[in-house]
Formats: structure tokens, C-alpha cells, sequence
């Protein structure tokens, strides 16, 4: 836009807003949206706002060395020729005309009578030259960089995202029958956390790193389930998630990533006060990670496919490049970027050290697309197992999760990964036993998902552990009744209230009735005792431990998000344009003359002519405000008159009304003074 | 997704399946760097170990070569945390390195600044180094060759020692190959080491392991000093040697406890060597006796850990170690790395046996059930009491006598812990019986006599476990053992798997008492049998054939 205001030179960097069309204004206002809110009355305003230490220094805070030294060199200028800005540094001279503009488009520098001019905060704030090496200015550093064969890098990378939703689900699942509790200042603690590290097979570095991902994601949240204290746990939005494809969870969890402003590299640091960090902790947050994350992974997406950062020397490499993108940012931006980098890996984002197609779709917005481009890479959910002799058992992939559960209780899980290992013992043929399963189930449950003969130690094991399970009685009763207080049993075969219910004891701990037990049971509650029921068939079942879950925290959709921005910054464009049109109708002298009576005809007249008037109004708050209306009607001391400002209709109360003027509504300026 | 034979699992062990068409590709593959850990009939298991990849890269595997190789026969993608951790093992080998220099003698060279000035400060090392030459270059005690390989690998530094190897004595052996040849294997595993430097060769009993050491002999050319297990073994080398060798038997010489002879090629005892008067080892001389050219260690597996401090001494000679199995009860498989040198070959026994060069075996479990009386025994008694009542129950016994009649024409082992047990058995059978007390000269004329046939059963009690050549053995019925030894389980079976006239399969009893500790050790030695690859049957004493 450089060309818009060469040639014309202004009296301040209001003047020159003021003279920018529209859409260069929203441009600023995008750039800086810090100027946008609360909206500017005019460009008056706009401009000294924009001019304020908080507002340049973020300005400042998201240029680039080049830019900076650009800058910083108009600034030792002081006033410079739109011609002789290409002498001031060395570099191409296209870029210095383009960084010109943008530095004038962010309101940094305008262009006066005697040439472009910084503010002169910018001055103030910007301080010692900013260190550039030797060479022309625009030329950012070089990525290290390797070349890998794109199929091997894209398959490494969906090894790592296959295994990081796998790893969330076998936290969340741990969890959700195990709760981790929460720390009184929040977080986990150092304990849960190794323990989730062994769990998990990782070091705690990556326990950490899956943790905090399940949290950023909501499938991980506080909660307190019945009366245990407050525990994290699986959020019901994790049910859902486990019932999606392994792709579409994979997604889910890298989206999440991207807008999560947590620094789970933090995990195991020690604070300012020298306590150590815990995952999960509230404040492990770093406003600039979901930024600089963003930064890094944009650096690696201009690669080509199959490049990736070379071992070693890449993440240094990637550090320094976003150091010159972002020079004015905290120290902290080094381990943000090499957090990022190891993540990204973690996730699957990258794979050799380079950006997956999948991963490419994603950042571009496309999750359905990244969904299908990963799909075919993740191992499918098998329906077999193969049993050998040594009593495993191995799924050669992902099983069938109904398959899963009920191997879960006749074998031991002795290995994970892409495929998983059972072990078959006496105590997990004994688990099955327990849980209700007979030895028959447990040989016809083999033979049908074994794809190999089962082995006879197997069958062995099986027919010897439900040989010591226990011996057959067979009888009939109505109801049973169990115990481990014999005493209890003793009092109520004695008591005479219960010799109607037909009582008869098999053991010291078990007696039978011939009662039915809906008859039974609020008998014997009458009685005073507090009888629980057995499953009807009889056996024992294992009482599972209820699974919890928390609610899913509300994450406002980004979408939506950029929608309201660009109707605010709309709004914003408006009202500093009707804040212009009121300025420049001001009265040279306040009409302070003006009477209510004065007032009130001035408003009638325009109200017969359908014209716009200039109004000097007093509001609830006493402040004085300027204003542009097109008058409707006025009736019981109130005026109702469309407001050029708020683009809407308004009610004035008539006695605040300071002063009425006719505005010519074509031109926007003001007609010659009333008599 | 990849139709791959392999499955990567992210506790770093590798899942093979072998009726995959690609499996045995895949074997050849990743055998340089995984250790296999256990062969059942469908899929095989190796363990991605920090030695096995140190391993690979002394035989000049790297890091990048290795991922290569998971990634492309892999099924699923592969773990990236497990090929990060791979490459970051794989680099720490050799960035320190033994050589020597022209005039300090051995040096530590280092490409890695900072890993010296790490090892450097770490205090195992303090005594070993001298001089600082310049930033890289370290002096080391020329004493302190192999206690600083051992200290290094300790730190997770291993050294590449490239400081080379004395000639020894020149003394010329050749194989003599006239109504024999050596195996496949045989030769290239003794390539394998040779051209390693020093190493350990694993195969499984019976595979001929000493023709092994015969063909190394026959590269090295030089004296040798042989050390093995006991004196029956000892006997047995010398043997073989004149048997399968240029070698005469003069120029054979056993240095044990009755005989001291130093020759050319010494065969000495781990016993005689380890035997201490007055708190000194008498007999270590003899390590410096002559300049050996080579050093061989039978069953490197049970080497006694002085003999690892007098093998830190002898870094600069040859050494070869022979074992059918890496894994030491006691854990020191880091010290037979460093000090005698990494694995330079392996080879799976269902391999080997599929080769028809060793029997097959069928591998049962007979379980007795304990009468009451003697349970209510056992559940009284010490904890540390029970295993021996239970191995020592009466009815096995009952048990040992059906199964030898049902062997009755095939040459039997019984062998157990216990000699009291051992004693009984070779009463009511009518056998004899070789235990400890059992003199040398008893023990060969007994052992001939069982090889020639004479005797057709045979009581023997753990001495019997290693290195004792008993090719005719078709039966062995296993009454006791030291608890669950996995080891002596290998070296059990191993007297069984020497190959057999007619492809005849070798038997393999173990009894066990049910319900009892004796049951659990069982469960422990029939897990490793199934996971070399042995199916195995459990049957109930009262259904064996009667």
C-alpha cells in the first residue's frame, strides 16, 4: 500500500489515518488489535492509542530483526525521504519499500512534510541497536536441515501418533478406575507422575507431555467422584473420543495441541521460589507457546516434503530462525521452540524431523482431510490372537476392544505397542474363573479367537486352576444369605421374628431360605439388618469399580471466534469514521447559546427535512460527547434520532442536548452557522 | 501400512512372526543388533538391549542402519521414542577409543570432548588414566586396559579398543578335516570371531561348540590356553583335539588339580585357577606362563568373577569365549562384553536342530501328587526345607522306575540335586550312580562305558551338567534341579540334543510335585523351554503308560 500515501505528507499520524480508506484502517486494526477495543471514537484517538508504550511495545514485540533494524535505523534518521530510505541499510531494496509500508501500515512510522518518521515512543522503547551479524538485513538463517525417504518419515510419524492415542487411552482408562488425586495447589503429583511414566513405558518427560495433551484436549479434567476427594479424571467427552476412529482421535489431540498455551516442558523445573513444577499445575502457562509454537511449525511446513531438521543441529537451527522472527521476545523462546520440536515428534506432527502431509492438512485447517491422509498408516483392529506354547499370547495389532476387554481378564498384558503380548498365569486363569467364567467358557473363548491350536499347557492350566477353584454343590433354595459374622447369622436363625422365613444354615457363614427374596429382603431390613443381593445365577461376580467422569470444560470454537473479531473490528471501522465526521462538524465556536427552545426547532426542522445534525450531548456520565443523528421524532423531552456512531437508534434526552447544528449529510461538512 | 513380519513394541522388544514369507529375511536382519529372547512356535521375541546394539556397532552396524532396517520390515509405524533412544545408544559407542600410540604406549582417544571430560571426572576411572596429552588424547595405564573397558561400559561410554593384539608364540595348528568336515555354522562362526578380534560365540549344546575353538586355534596358529569347567571336560577337549587337529597329544598339556602340565596348548580348570593358598590365586602364572596367542573360555556363562580380574589383565591376547546361552544367573553380562569381547555369533537351537544337527526332543512334565501325609509335612515344615521335600517325595521314585521300563531299550540319564535322592534312585533301580565324591577315573570309565553301551542307565548328580559329551544319551528323566535354573535346564537338554542314529527324537522327563514350590520352579524351566522352542506336554503320573 505504499503507494496510497507517497507524495502526500500530514501533520501527525492522525492526519495520515485519517486519510486512509477503510480497508487500510481495518488493516491496522488487525495488525494491532489492541487499538480495536474499547472502540476508538476517531482517528484522533485511534492515533494517540496507538502511539501509547503498552500498544507499541506489542507492536515492536512482533517484528523481525530486519524490521527492527529497519526501523531502528529511521529512528537515528529522524526524519527521512521516502527516497533516500533504500541508503539506510543493506538490503534489497523491494523489501526495504515493502517493510517501509508495513512499518507504516502498523502505524509505527508516518510520513511527514520533511520525510517518514517514527514516533517518538518507538525511539524510546526500541534502545540499543538490535545486533545483526554481517550481510544484507532481509536475509533470515538457514534451517538445518535433512533429506529422508518421505515414506519412512511419514510411517516414523505415524508410529508416534498411533502411539500417543494409545497412551492417552491407556491413562485415561487407568485412571478412570484409579483416579490420580489432585494436589491442594492443583496439578499432580511427583509421585502419580512417575507412576504414569511406568505405566506408560516413557520417561517422565513424555508421561508429562500425555498428560497435559489429555488435559488440553478435555478428556482430562477435576472432578470428585461420590466421596472421594478431588481426583483427575476421563471427562464423559473421553467416552466419546475412545468410540472414534484411531485417525480422528489422533486429530483431535494434535488440534488441541496447537492452541494449547501449556509448557509441559516446564515438568520437573523448578520455580522462581525453587519449588518444582507439577504437571498439570495452573500455572504452567506460557502466553507466547501457542505463538511461537505456531512460528516453528510454519518454518517447517516451508520445507519440502521429506526435508526435515537435520539431528542435532535442526532444533538449534529452527531456535535462531524464530530468535530472528521474534527478537524481542523472552529468553524463554528457545525452549519453547525445542518443546515444540520434541512434541511434535511425540504427537506424530513430524516424523524425522520433518512435517507429515497428515500434519501439513491439519495446520491448514483441514482435520477431516489429515483424518484420511493418516487413516491407512494406523495398525486396523484384528479378531485373533495366536497362543504359543509358552503361555502367551500375542494380538499382532490393535484388538477388537470387546476381544480386548475379555482377554484383559483371562491373560495378563505383558507387553504394548503396536501389537500386545498376553501371558496366561494360574492367578489370571484364576481372575476369569473369579469373574464368572468356567473353565469350559475359557477353552471354547480360546479355541474361537486363537488362529493357532491352543497348546496343551494351556488347556493344562486352565483344567488345573479350575480344578483347585472349587467343588460342586448343588441344591435348592429361594434365597441365600452370606456372612462373615457368624454371630450376626447365630442372632437371626434365634431371633423368633425370623422363623416364619423358613431359615436353614449350611455353614457357619451361609444359611438358605425358602422365602422368596422380594418377601426376604424388607423382612429382613425390618429385622434391623442391612442385606445386599446377589446376581441371580448365583455366581460371584467381581464388583467392578465404578468408572468416573468429570464434566468437559467449555472450549469456545475458534471459528466463531474469528467471525465476532471481523464484525467488532466492522463496528470499530464505524464508529471512528462517524467520531471523523463529528469532529469535523464541530461548531468553531460551541453553540453555547443555544436554548432547549432553540434547540428542540433546530431539531424539528431537520426532522421535517430528513437531514443530519451535529449535536453536542451530555450523557449519564457527564461526559460531553460529540455526535452525527439523523433526528426521527421528538416527544415527551426525548429525541429519537438515528446515531451515525453506534449505527443504530438512540433516544437524547432534549435537556442534555448542548447545542444542535445542521450538517450538510452529503458532504459530511458542516453548513454555514444558524442565525 | 506395511505387510512386514516385524512388530516393534515400545518397551523396546521386537515381535517376529516366522510364518511370515519375509520372516526369515528379517532374522538375518535384525540378529546383529536384537537379542533373541525367545523362539515359541509362532512368533519369536527379541529384546532391543544397550549391549546388543553396542554389539552391532563393534561389528560395524550404525544407528541409521538399523532404524532402516525396523522401519522397512515393521508392520505398524514404529515407535519414535524407541528410534530416538536407539540412535542416542548406538552413538555413545565409540566416541572413546583405545589405540596405541607411538611412544605413551595405550591411550584413550576421544572425538567427543565433552564425553572426556565427563569420563575423566567420574571416580571408577580416577587410577586408571595417566598423563593428558592434549585436548582428546589420554594416557592409560597399560595394566588397566581391560578394568577401564569394564569402568567405561559402567559409565554407558563403552570403548572401541582398537589398541590391536599380540602375535603369542607362533605354533602351528591345523583342522584335520579326513572322514569329517566342519558345520556351516561351525566355520563361520570361527570367521566370525576372527575377523571380530575377540568375542563370544553363542550356539546351543551339542552344536559342536569345540570345533568352534578348533577351527579358531587353526586361524590364530599360535599357543593357546583353554579354560573350561571341570576335569572330565578338560579330558574331553584334549580328545577332541588330537581327534580333529593337527595336534598331537604331547602338544596338548591339562593343567587341574592333579595334573600340571604347560604345553604348547593348555587346557586348564576354572577351579584350579580360582584356588587360593594363603590368600593367594597359586596358579596364575600360568596365564603368564607362555605368550599365548589366544585365550579360549569354555562356558562363558559360568565364568567364576575372579577369573573376570584375571581376564582384565589379558587384554591384549585373543579371546574367545564359547556358550550356548548370554545369560549369567549372577547379571554380569556387561562384564563379559567388555572383557572378552562382544557376541560375533548366534544361532537359534530350533535352527540348528531344523538343520538336523542336533535331535529334536520331546519335552514332558510328569506331575506326582503329594499323599496327604507327606503335604501336611511340607506345609509344616521351614520355608527354605520345602523345595527338597517336595523334590524329594518318594513317589517320584514309583515314577523314575515306569519310565525307565518304558524306555527300556534307549541309554538313560536320571539327574537330580539331592544326593540322598540320587542314592535311593540308584538303589531301586539297580543303576550306577556319579555324584561329587565319585572319583575321575570312576566317572570316565563309567561315561565310556555308557557311550559304548554297556550301560544303559545312569544315575548322575549336577556334575554332570556341563561339558560332558554323552552323544549316545536318548532319555533323561530330571528328578530335582537347582531351583529354576534356566541354565542348567539349557545344559540338561543340551546332553540330549547331540544328533541321534535314524533322526530318533531325544526324551525329556521332568517330575515335579504338584501344588508345591517344586511345581513353580518347574513352571520357570518350562518357560524357557518353550522358549527355545520346545513344545512340551504335562501329564499326570497316574496317566503314564503303565
Amino acid at each position: 500500500m505504499a503507494g496510497d500515501s507517497s507524495g502526500t505528507s500530514f501533520r501527525s499520524l492522525a492526519d495520515q489515518v485519517r486519510a486512509w480508506p477503510e480497508s487500510r484502517l481495518a488493516q491496522l486494526l488487525r495488525l494491532r488489535p489492541d487499538l480495536a477495543t474499547p472502540a476508538p471514537q476517531d482517528s484522533g484517538q485511534l492515533a494517540a492509542r496507538a502511539a501509547t508504550r503498552a500498544s507499541v511495545l506489542r507492536a515492536l514485540d512482533r517484528l523481525t530483526l530486519a524490521e527492527l533494524c529497519l526501523l531502528h535505523s529511521l529512528v537515528v534518521a529522524g526524519q527521512t525521504p521516502r527516497s533516500e530510505v533504500h541508503g539506510l541499510v543493506d538490503a534489497d531494496p523491494a523489501w526495504v519499500d515493502d517493510t517501509t509500508a508495513r512499518l507504516e501500515d502498523l502505524a509505527l512510522v508516518w510520513e511527514s512534510s520533511t520525510g517518514l518518521r517514527p514516533l517518538t515512543v518507538v525511539a524510546e522503547l526500541l534502545g540499543r541497536p538490535p545486533e545483526h551479524g554481517p550481510g544484507p538485513l532481509d536475509v533470515p538463517p538457514a534451517l538445518a536441515t535433512s533429506t529422508h525417504d518421505p515414506d519412512l518419515a511419514t510411517r516414523a510419524a505415524a508410529g508416534a501418533a498411533f502411539d500417543v492415542v494409545r497412551r492417552v487411552e491407556l491413562l485415561l482408562d487407568h485412571w478412570g478406575s484409579a483416579p490420580a488425586p489432585v494436589l491442594r495447589a492443583g496439578g499432580l503429583g511427583v509421585r502419580d507422575l512417575r507412576a504414569t511414566a511406568a505405566l506408560l513405558h516413557v520417561d517422565e518427560r513424555t508421561a508429562a507431555f500425555v498428560v497435559e495433551l489429555a488435559a488440553s484436549a478435555g478428556l482430562l479434567a477435576v472432578g470428585a467422584p461420590g466421596d472421594l476427594p478431588e481426583s483427575w479424571l476421563p471427562t464423559d467427552a473421553y467416552d466419546a473420543w475412545c468410540r472414534r476412529p484411531a485417525a480422528e482421535r489422533w486429530t483431535e489431540l494434535v488440534r488441541a495441541w496447537l492452541v494449547s498455551p501449556r509448557t509441559s516442558g516446564d515438568v520437573g523445573a523448578r520455580d522462581a521460589s525453587g519449588k518444582p513444577l507439577n504437571a498439570l499445575a495452573p500455572g504452567l502457562v506460557d502466553p507466547h507457546h501457542v505463538d511461537t509454537r505456531g512460528l516453528a511449525l510454519a518454518q517447517l511446513a516451508a520445507l519440502p516434503p521429506g526435508d526435515g531438521l537435520a539431528t542435532g543441529t535442526g532444533v538449534p537451527s529452527l531456535v535462531a530462525r524464530v530468535r530472528w522472527l521474534r527478537p524481542r521476545r523472552p529468553a524463554s523462546q528457545g525452549p519453547l521452540v525445542a518443546w515444540a520440536t520434541e512434541e511434535a515428534a511425540l504427537l506424530g506432527v513430524t516424523g524425522l524431523g520433518g512435517l507429515t502431509p497428515a500434519a501439513r492438512l491439519l495446520l491448514d485447517g483441514d482435520p477431516a482431510g489429515a483424518a484420511k491422509e493418516i487413516e491407512p498408516l494406523l495398525p486396523a483392529p484384528l479378531d485373533h490372537i495366536l497362543v504359543q506354547g509358552d503361555l502367551t499370547a500375542i494380538a499382532p495389532g490393535p484388538l477388537e476392544s470387546h476381544l480386548a476387554s475379555q482377554l484383559h481378564q483371562v491373560a495378563d498384558v505383558e507387553s504394548r505397542g503396536g501389537a500386545t503380548v498376553y501371558r496366561f498365569t494360574g492367578s489370571s486363569v484364576r481372575r476369569a474363573l473369579d469373574a464368572g467364567w468356567s473353565a469350559q467358557e475359557i477353552h471354547d473363548f480360546l479355541g474361537d479367537v486363537s488362529r493357532t491350536p491352543v497348546p496343551q499347557p494351556l488347556t493344562y492350566l486352565v483344567d488345573d486352576t479350575a480344578r483347585t477353584f472349587g467343588t460342586l454343590r448343588v441344591g435348592y433354595a429361594e434365597a441365600f444369605l452370606r456372612t462373615d459374622d457368624e454371630a450376626a447369622l447365630e442372632t437371626l436363625l434365634r431371633d423368633r421374628r425370623a422363623a416364619s422365613l423358613g431359615l436353614r444354615r449350611l455353614a457357619p457363614t451361609v444359611v438358605v431360605s425358602t422365602t422368596p427374596i422380594d418377601v426376604l429382603l424388607p423382612r429382613l431390613r425390618d429385622l434391623g439388618l442391612a442385606p445386599v443381593v446377589e446376581a441371580e445365577d448365583g455366581t460371584v461376580r467381581v464388583a467392578r469399580p465404578d468408572v468416573h467422569r468429570a464434566r468437559t470444560p467449555k472450549a469456545r470454537p475458534t471459528g466463531r471466534e474469528a467471525a465476532r473479531e471481523g464484525a467488532q473490528l466492522a463496528a470499530a471501522v464505524a464508529a471512528i469514521r462517524a467520531g471523523d465526521r463529528a469532529v469535523a462538524a464541530r461548531p468553531a465556536t460551541l453553540a453555547t447559546g443555544s436554548t432547549p427552545a432553540e434547540a428542540l426547532a433546530a431539531l424539528r426542522i431537520a426532522i421535517e427535512e430528513g437531514a443530519s445534525v451535529w449535536i453536542g450531548y451530555v450523557d449519564n456520565h457527564g461526559t460531553t460527547t460529540e455526535r452525527i443523528v439523523d433526528p426521527q421524532r421528538v416527544e415527551g423531552g426525548q429525541l429519537t434520532a438515528y446515531d451515525h456512531r453506534s449505527e443504530d437508534l438512540r433516544g437524547f434526552a432534549v435537556h442534555r442536548i448542548t447545542g444542535v447544528r445542521a450538517v450538510d449529510a452529503a458532504t459530511g461538512r458542516p453548513s454555514p452557522p444558524a442565525p | 501400512m506395511n505387510d512386514g513380519p516385524l512388530i516393534v513394541q515400545s518397551d523396546k522388544t521386537l515381535l517376529l512372526e516366522i510364518d511370515h514369507p519375509a520372516a526369515a529375511e528379517c532374522r538375518r536382519a535384525i540378529a546383529p543388533f536384537a537379542e533373541l529372547e525367545r523362539s515359541p512356535e509362532h512368533i519369536h521375541t527379541y529384546r532391543l538391549t544397550p549391549l546388543g546394539l553396542w554389539n552391532a556397532r563393534a561389528a560395524g552396524h550404525d544407528a541409521e542402519q538399523v532404524v532402516d532396517t525396523l522401519l522397512t520390515h515393521s508392520r505398524y509405524p514404529v515407535p519414535h521414542a524407541l528410534l530416538v533412544d536407539i540412535a542416542e545408544t548406538m552413538s555413545r559407542f565409540g566416541r572413546l577409543r583405545l589405540e596405541k600410540h607411538p611412544t605413551h604406549g595405550l591411550v584413550l582417544v576421544s572425538n567427543d570432548r565433552p564425553v572426556l571430560e565427563e569420563v575423566l571426572r567420574a571416580k571408577k576411572v580416577a587410577g586408571m588414566l595417566g598423563e593428558r596429552l592434549d585436548d582428546d588424547t589420554v594416557v592409560v595405564h597399560g595394566s588397566e586396559r581391560g578394568n577401564l573397558k569394564q569402568a567405561l561400559l559402567k559409565l554407558g561410554w563403552p570403548a572401541e579398543d582398537y589398541a590391536g593384539y599380540v602375535d603369542g608364540e607362533a605354533h602351528p595348528i591345523a583342522l584335520d578335516e579326513t572322514g569329517w568336515s566342519l558345520r556351516p555354522y561351525q566355520d563361520e562362526a570361527a570367521e566370525a570371531f576372527w575377523h571380530g578380534g575377540s568375542g563370544v560365540v553363542v550356539l546351543p549344546c551339542g552344536a559342536g561348540k569345540t570345533l568352534v575353538g578348533a577351527a579358531a586355534m587353526g586361524h590364530a596358529q599360535s599357543t593357546t590356553l583353554i579354560l573350561v569347567t571341570n576335569t572330565v571336560s578338560a579330558r574331553q577337549w584334549k580328545d577332541e583335539l588330537v581327534r580333529r587337529t593337527s595336534l598331537t597329544a604331547d602338544e596338548i598339556g591339562e593343567y587341574s588339580g592333579s595334573v600340571k602340565e604347560i604345553r604348547p596348548v593348555t587346557i586348564a580348570t576354572y577351579q584350579v585357577m580360582t584356588t587360593k593358598r594363603q590368600g593367594v590365586y597359586r596358579h596364575l602364572e600360568l596365564l603368564n606362563a607362555r605368550d599365548w596367542g589366544l585365550i579360549l573360555y569354555d562356558e562363558v556363562h559360568l565364568l567364576p568373577a575372579p577369573i573376570f580380574r584375571m581376564t582384565a589383565d589379558l587384554q591384549a591376547r585373543r579371546r574367545l569365549g564359547l556358550t550356548a546361552t548370554l545369560v549369567r544367573e549372577d547379571g554380569r553380562e556387561g562384564d563379559v562384553f567388555s572383557l572378552i569381547g562382544p557376541k560375533r555369533y548366534d544361532a537359534p537351537w530350533k535352527d540348528i536342530e531344523s538343520q538336523g544337527y542336533i535331535a529334536p526332543a520331546d519335552c514332558v512334565e510328569v506331575r506326582v501328587t503329594l499323599p496327604s501325609n507327606e503335604r501336611l509335612v511340607y506345609a509344616t515344615a521351614e520355608p527354605e526345607e520345602r523345595y527338597r521335600l517336595a523334590s524329594c517325595t518318594h513317589h517320584k521314585i514309583d515314577v523314575v522306575k515306569q519310565l525307565v521300563a518304558q524306555h527300556r531299550s534307549q541309554p538313560t540319564l536320571v539327574i537330580g540335586q539331592y544326593i540322598e535322592q540320587l542314592d535311593e534312585i540308584a538303589e531301586a533301580l539297580d543303576a550306577p550312580v556319579i555324584k561329587g565324591e565319585t572319583t575321575v577315573k570312576e566317572r570316565q570309565r563309567l561315561f565310556d562305558a555308557f557311550r559304548a553301551g554297556e550301560i544303559g542307565l545312569l544315575v548322575v548328580s549336577k556334575v554332570a551338567n556341563f561339558s560332558i559329551d554323552l552323544p549316545s544319551a536318548e532319555v533323561a528323566i530330571q528328578v530335582s534341579g537347582s531351583f529354576g535354573s534356566r541354565q542348567e535346564e539349557a545344559q540338561r537338554l543340551g546332553r540330549l540334543l547331540r544328533p541321534k542314529t535314524e533322526g530318533k527324537s531325544a526324551h525329556f522327563y521332568t517330575i515335579v510335585s504338584r501344588d508345591t514350590v517344586d511345581a513353580e520352579f518347574a513352571q520357570n524351566r518350562q518357560r524357557f523351554l518353550a522358549e527355545q522352542g520346545y513344545a512340551y506336554r504335562i501329564v499326570d503320573a497316574q496317566d503314564l503308560p503303565a
